[in-house]
């Protein structure tokens, strides 16, 4: 099923990126603001998208108005190009402006993620665009909309630690494992999306530029290049990322997000890179992992 | 008449007023308070006392009028002139407010510690071991048993949901405590318990205290003034054992009079 | 040497708002001083206006007319003219009043309660806890309610307790308001001992005692209120029935 590249089908039925003109400058305009602002949580007005909130049209939004059709787009979620949403929204894309698709993260300009970051660093000239769910890392402490605004324009940031208080206090260790709070720039806290807290060194001094969208929410947030991105931790407690005691069976990779698949059931199961175009690359250029090697032999 | 020397007042309000429409919340209200003073407001329901707390404590702005607060180390400066920044750092750091119900000034979803680590944590602690050190210690001053320190105020019993209260407001040391009524929603038994917490507290730090409250039995326990109020303004106004003993006024007569003898 | 307590045209008058703003004068005219190291008993039935002079001292009651002057220092202070403030210092550092009754305070152990006043003036608590321990030794208050609260005490030794308590840290001018008014003989003697030995300090004390053994032994002077009182009426309304005892 994968090829490096698909011949684009585009419809002109549509306008160029599904969205009109005047909303694709709107959605920059709010874009540029994120970026002036990095991390700050800027409203828009989110548009219908043909599927329903919870489904990336936060991202969808935001790609659609940064591309241009010189553009190569690849869609990861989860952080493979091949679950049927990626797929979709890969086709989508296709369907309405007509651009380059790819797999290969290095051939890639807009990468629109949902959950994971690709473990090749990123380039300069490349894009990363997050599915967004909720924006607000303080939603879960303080449901009002009209507080957490003010929190962030005060800077009173100390609910966010209760809550890694909690996590200590209950299990010994910080529990939260995904959507992570950080520190941009050193002023506003962030949610970085339910990517795992293992990508958010990641995230710190990215030469890319990273976009943030929320449709359901309505809010744009930006992460310029080479910004500073610390994860939230006590001095005692510092934060750490997920490390796994045995390499990708596949590729022999021991440096990244592995996920677990269960093979039968007799309790078998293997563990193999989340990030499927980066395990195949190194497949190709000959590395393996247990089960690939056991199969070689 | 003498004055102490180098001392000023810490919380002033001159010619405080409130108008809700044509409805008088309060009017015309003066007073100082100096540190290391607990001043009483005491009046019936609809007196005005809780629209005069909530103008001090900087939570409505008054229609007309002044309150001045002394921050330390500095001059007096008008509260509703500070930048909304600073009367809410104000708020987290030298001022504490108990609320009548602990629910409010609570949060009910996050373990005790939590709770009273949340003030040392907005003002920038960052050590786990310091601040729950901290809740340890502050739980014990308050008389909640240690071992709940991870257990949610929901589990907690109304009185144990206040004296937490206490704890939470006064971790950061506050030198100004506003409290409205803080044993109004307790069982009389329980309430004996909360005002000894608070009267032992009061004076192991030095606290000023600016106390809401319709009991006369509340004002006499913890306060060193009293002013009086009825229709939103103060009738009377001096010692709390005076007040108690020779009010002047004729509504005070009337408030002291109506005290059931134990 | 000036006097510790100057009481100068001192009047009081109390207005009954309840009953039709009804004027009750109690006394008017009241004039003497008290020396330091010297104990001036006030004399006169019951309901002369005694207490009321105590009080508009302490500032309980305020003054309807006249002067209490106060000396701190090199200075005088005018109780009756002088801010909530100021009194509340004064209270501290200059005049205590020992009434009948003890304030009960909840929880607070016996001992601490005497402990405190010397406590909170700097003493260490060696010494503050010592001294404690002999107050209520002396006052015959039994070792095994030391460490309860006063609250279910009999009235005699919660009165004891209370003037263990005024008289651990002995301010310079101390106003006793019948203080041995529920207590046997040989507890009267303890509470004259203390009495003596704080005159022997230099204290000034102006105080009531119904016991007439008790007044030959501590006073100095006499002063006999019924010489204040304002002539003829009390009208509609007796003083007990205007206040309860906030006691």
């Amino acid at each position: 099923m994968s090829t490096a590249a698909e011949a684009p089908k585009y419809d002109p039925a549509y306008n160029f990126a599904f969205l009109d003109e005047q909303t694709k400058r709107m959605i920059r305009r709010a874009i540029l603001k994120a970026i002036a602002i990095p991390g700050y949580q800027v409203p828009f007005a989110s548009r219908e998208m043909p599927m329903p909130y919870g489904w990336g049209t936060g991202g969808m939004q935001v790609t659609a108005a940064i591309l241009g059709p010189e553009d190569r787009l690849k869609v990861i979620d989860q952080g493979a190009d091949d679950t049927t949403n990626a797929v979709s929204i890969r086709n989508f894309f296709r369907r309405t402006a007509g651009v380059e698709t790819t797999e290969r993260t290095a051939d890639a300009t807009i990468i629109q993620t949902r959950h994971r970051i690709p473990e090749l660093p990123l380039r300069e000239d490349q894009i990363l665009v997050y599915q967004v769910p909720i924006p607000e890392p303080l939603r879960f402490l303080e449901p009002r909309e009209t507080e957490t605004r003010t929190l962030h324009a005060l800077k009173e940031y100390g609910l966010m630690h209760v809550k890694l208080y909690e996590d200590i206090a209950i299990h010994g260790h910080i529990a939260t494992t995904y959507a992570y709070p950080v520190q941009v720039s050193g002023r506003y806290i962030t949610d970085p999306s339910p990517t795992p807290k293992f990508d958010n060194p990641k995230m710190n001094h990215m030469p890319a530029l990273q976009l943030f969208g929320a449709g359901r929410e309505k809010r744009i947030y930006a992460i310029p290049p080479y910004t500073e991105v610390a994860s939230l931790d006590f001095e005692d407690h510092p934060f750490t990322i997920q490390a796994w005691d045995r390499p990708c069976d596949i590729c022999g990779a021991e440096d990244t997000f592995l996920d677990e698949m269960v093979t039968d059931d007799q309790g078998g199961r293997m563990f193999i890179c989340s990030d499927s175009d980066h395990c195949e690359r190194r497949r190709t250029a000959g590395h393996t992992g247990p089960m690939t090697r056991d199969a070689a032999e | 008449m003498t004055s102490t020397p180098n001392t000023n007042a810490l919380l002033r309000a001159s010619g405080l007023s409130k108008f809700y429409g044509g409805q008088v919340g309060c009017f015309d209200v003066a007073f100082e308070l100096w540190p290391g003073e607990v001043l009483a407001i005491v009046g019936e329901s609809g007196s005005g006392k809780t629209t005069l707390l909530n103008c001090l404590a900087g939570h409505i702005i008054p229609t007309s009028g002044v309150v001045e607060y002394r921050r330390h180390g500095e001059i007096m400066r008008n509260i509703f002139k500070m930048t909304e920044a600073e009367r809410r750092s104000l708020q987290r750091t030298e001022w504490g407010l108990v609320h009548q119900n602990p629910a409010d000034g609570l949060r009910m979803t996050v373990s005790a510690g939590a709770n009273i680590g949340e003030r040392l944590m907005a003002l920038g602690v960052r050590h786990y071991g310091d601040i729950r050190s901290a809740a340890l210690e502050w739980l014990e001053r308050v008389e909640i048993d240690t071992e709940r320190i991870d257990c949610r105020p929901e589990t907690f019993s109304g009185g144990m949901r206040q004296r937490l209260q206490i704890a939470r407001t006064l971790v950061t040391r506050p030198r100004l405590v506003f409290m409205d009524e803080p044993t109004g929603g307790l069982d009389v038994s329980v309430q004996a318990r909360v005002l000894d917490t608070l009267r032992g507290l009061v004076t192991d730090l030095g606290l000023s205290v600016v106390l809401v409250t319709h009991d006369l039995g509340v004002a006499r326990l913890l306060a060193d003034r009293m002013v009086v109020m009825k229709d939103g303004q103060i009738v009377e106004d001096g010692l709390t054992d005076q007040i108690l003993e020779d009010p002047q006024h004729a509504y005070s007569q009337l408030l002291v009079s109506a005290i059931l003898s134990a | 040497m000036p006097a510790a307590l100057q009481i100068h045209d001192l009047a009081k008058r109390f207005t009954l708002h309840m009953q039709d703003s009804a004027e009750l004068p109690v006394i008017t005219g009241v004039e003497f001083n008290v020396e330091a190291g010297e104990c001036v008993v006030l004399s006169g039935p019951s309901g002369a206006g005694k207490s009321s002079v105590l009080k508009m001292i302490y500032g309980t009651y305020p003054c309807s007319l006249g002067s209490v002057r106060i000396l701190t220092g090199d200075n005088y202070v005018d109780i009756a003219k002088a801010n909530a403030r100021d009194l509340l210092a004064l209270r501290r550092s200059t005049v205590g009043y020992v009434s009948q009754f003890l304030r009960v305070i909840p929880r607070v152990a016996t001992i601490d309660l005497v402990a405190e006043p010397s406590l909170r003036r700097g003493a260490t608590p060696e010494t503050a806890y010592e001294q404690a321990a002999n107050l209520l030794r002396q006052l015959n208050v039994p070792e095994r309610l030391w460490p309860l609260p006063p609250s279910t005490f009999s009235g005699g030794e919660q009165q004891r307790v209370n003037i263990a308590r005024a008289f651990a840290y002995p301010l310079p001018i101390m106003l006793l308001d019948e203080p041995t008014a529920s207590l046997d003989a040989g507890n009267r003697d303890a509470v004259v001992s203390l009495i003596l030995k704080a005159k022997r300090r230099g204290v000034a004390i102006l105080g009531i005692f119904h016991d007439k053994d008790v007044r030959e032994r501590v006073a100095d002077r006499l002063v006999d209120v019924t010489a204040f009182q304002v002539s003829g009426d009390t009208k509609t309304g007796s003083r007990k029935s205007r206040r309860t005892d906030m006691n």
